[in-house]
């Protein structure tokens, strides 16, 4: 790897989850919003708060789709983990460069526009076409593998954490773990060996591992 | 150029694109604002440039010999050419850097030289920056999007090219490199100029770092990766003196490297600019410039300072006292456009007021004839309006000085007032240098 620092290899890894947190979350967040078109009680957001581990401090479902989505005051909305996003970015701009920044910058650009819109799902899908074009424009212009996989690795934790919590098919989950472990030995990330142990053994083991337990391998794998 | 101008939306789209910001704290909280831009530039032309640019390199020149004598041999003083007052009582002056010779000799690598034009068109110094001046990113990115929205305007224009900042900025950190990585110490994010810092990093191909990231052993730098330390050459900080260096400086920083003056002090690792450069941009030492310029160099100044009266010496005292309401007095510890107050402005009262402090406190001030700027068109909802604009002018000192063909220029927004800076709600343009 070329001259990355210990506090940028954090970044670039929680650049990873944050991308991946909220491209994740919008897309999620969209297909609520076409539900609620048809009835307000087809979504249940207190169980989502549950399953996300995120304290529910919304009044009603609308309260939730304004604040969880638009809030930068709220520690858990999606507009606040874009921000994170954005900052982790722009710490790592000689590293990724302007042009592949510019892509996070349109993104949380999105979601704060969609915050004044009247049809916010079209911004947010914006928001969804950014943050993909920040991924074909990282991997294009970072020359070093091992930079590219430690954000990948963030990315795939992120994912298979937000998989965990939300009760993916079984098959869904092993692709995404299949993912992050490949990725695990092309990087320096130190890894917690109970943790790994946990994760290979659901991918190669006999024995069935309760999702709980997974989610604790996942959570706990790295330390940054 | 009025196609540019009819671009100005899509300049200020690539512009929020690109995130071209700078951050302010208002009542505590750390805000960040793109910064505004105005399509219609100064244009300077080449002979105009030439001569800008002749004169600017005389003065920097002179400022470095400066800064050499200062903490070395100080002939500037035993000569009784400057007042010893004003090297010792500066702010700037650092007794730490004392006897330490920067390596090549150089201590203002990259200077910001803020000048007016007046209405006749005469040009003046208004102030030095040799510290930490930023600005440069601004213009730098604004020109390619510039060209990117208004091809034509470049086609048809022979604008001389101001997108080899980088390089420059580049090749004067090579050329001052020890042996190692070229490095910009940023305090982080939430610094004012962090897009100016990451931004310069990505164009000189020099690595940002934070204080955690560097450490000083044996008397070496070096920066602290996944695969162990690599050594440090050369560090453009953009920190101030007093937070570089906990050991030497403020214990209390939690943004500098600890014992960083002590790899410097042993010409292992070169510092952009070097530490102690205060005592040559003091609003005090201003005044004693052209005097610089005729001790070390035996040249005429090419350009000249703004009139100045020291308040310091009894004459310009009786002077500056009779004639308040009709100068400028800036406190000398301020920056950024603060502590700057038009006599004109002031009540009988707070006239008094003011008198009573020059009197106490007769170095901490001084006072300038207020230059009546040349006006410069802006657009304002769609309306050519005149406004108040300054230019600072980078100027690096590496294997040769070099003043980079464009600047910063910066504009008041409100019609009222003096003060460009962006601190205080200014905007920005590019500056053409032509190349004919």
């Amino acid at each position: 790897m070329g001259y990355v620092s210990l506090s940028k290899t954090n970044r670039l890894f929680w650049l990873g989850r944050y991308s991946e947190r909220v491209y994740t979350t919008i897309a999620y967040m969209i297909q609520r919003y076409d539900e609620l078109i048809d009835s307000s009680e087809l979504f249940d957001y207190t169980s989502y708060c549950v399953r996300l581990g995120i304290p529910c401090i919304y009044s009603d479902v609308e309260d939730f789709c304004r604040r969880y989505l638009f809030d930068k005051g709220d520690g858990n909305s999606i507009i606040t983990s874009a921000d994170h996003m954005l900052g982790n970015g722009m710490t790592l701009r000689e590293t990724i460069h302007s042009t592949t920044l510019a892509y996070l910058q349109m993104a949380c650009t999105a979601v704060e526009l969609a915050n004044t819109s009247s049809s916010p799902c079209v911004e947010l899908q914006w928001a969804l076409d950014d943050i993909m074009a920040f991924r074909g424009s990282f991997d294009d212009t970072v020359d070093d593998e091992e930079t590219r996989n430690i954000t990948k690795c963030g990315a795939a934790l992120e994912r298979l954490n937000l998989y965990l919590r939300f009760s993916y098919p079984r098959d869904t989950v092993h692709r995404q773990l299949c993912r992050l472990v490949n990725r695990l030995y092309k990087t320096s990330l130190t890894t917690r060996p109970e943790a790994l142990a946990v994760l290979t053994d659901c991918l190669h083991g006999s024995g069935e591992i309760d999702e709980k337990t997974l989610l604790n391998g996942v959570e706990t794998l790295f330390i940054l | 150029m009025n196609e540019l101008i009819q671009r100005s939306t899509d300049v200020n789209k690539q512009l929020s694109r690109y995130g071209v910001k700078f951050g302010i704290y208002k009542n505590n909280v750390f805000e960040e604002r793109l910064f505004p831009f105005d399509t219609i530039p100064r244009i300077l032309s080449a002979q105009e440039f030439a001569f800008l640019e002749k004169g600017l390199a005389q003065r920097v020149t002179a400022l470095n010999l400066f800064l050499n004598d200062v903490y070395g041999k100080k002939q500037i003083i035993s000569d009784a050419v400057i007042p010893e007052d004003f090297v010792y009582l500066s702010s700037g002056y650092l007794p730490q850097c004392e006897g330490l010779a920067p390596p090549k000799g150089i201590s203002s690598h990259i200077s910001g030289i803020d000048l007016v034009q007046s209405k006749n068109g005469d040009w003046y110094i208004l102030e030095d920056n040799l510290r930490i001046p930023s600005g440069a990113s601004y213009p730098l990115i604004a020109r390619s999007l510039c060209r990117k929205c208004s091809p034509e305007t470049f086609r048809k224009n022979r604008i001389t090219d101001n997108r080899n900042y980088g390089q420059l900025l580049r090749s004067v950190m090579d050329y001052v490199n020890t042996g190692g990585l070229n490095v910009i110490l940023t305090p982080g994010r939430f610094n004012a100029a962090y897009f100016e810092h990451s931004y310069l990093a990505e164009q000189s191909g020099a690595v940002l770092a934070e204080s955690g990231d560097l450490y000083v052993e044996n008397s070496q730098l070096f920066y602290r990766t996944n695969r162990g330390g690599e050594r440090v050459g050369a560090i453009y900080r953009r920190i101030s003196d007093e937070y570089l260096d906990p050991l030497c400086f403020l214990p209390d920083s939690l943004i500098g490297i600890p014992n960083l003056m002590t790899a410097y002090r042993a010409g292992t690792v070169a510092v952009l600019n070097a530490p102690g450069n205060g005592v040559a941009d003091d609003k005090g030492i201003y005044y004693f410039v052209p005097k610089m310029i005729r001790y070390y160099l035996h040249e005429e100044p090419i350009l000249r300072n703004a009139p100045t009266y020291l308040p310091f010496y009894e004459e310009d005292l009786r002077f500056v006292l009779d004639r308040l309401s009709s100068l400028v007095i800036k406190d000398v510890a301020e920056a950024g456009g603060y502590g700057v107050i038009f006599g004109r402005d002031l009540t009988k009262e707070a006239l008094d007021t003011l008198k009573s402090a020059i009197v106490a406190e007769p170095r901490r001030f001084i006072a300038q004839e207020v230059i009546d700027f040349l006006d410069l068109p802006v657009m304002e909802d769609n309306q050519r309006v005149d406004r108040k604009a300054d230019l600072r002018a980078f100027v690096l000192t590496g294997d040769s000085v070099t003043v980079w063909p464009s600047g910063l220029t910066r504009f008041s927004r409100d019609p009222e007032s003096f003060v460009v800076n962006s601190s205080q709600g200014g905007g920005f343009k590019d500056t053409w240098v032509m190349s004919r």
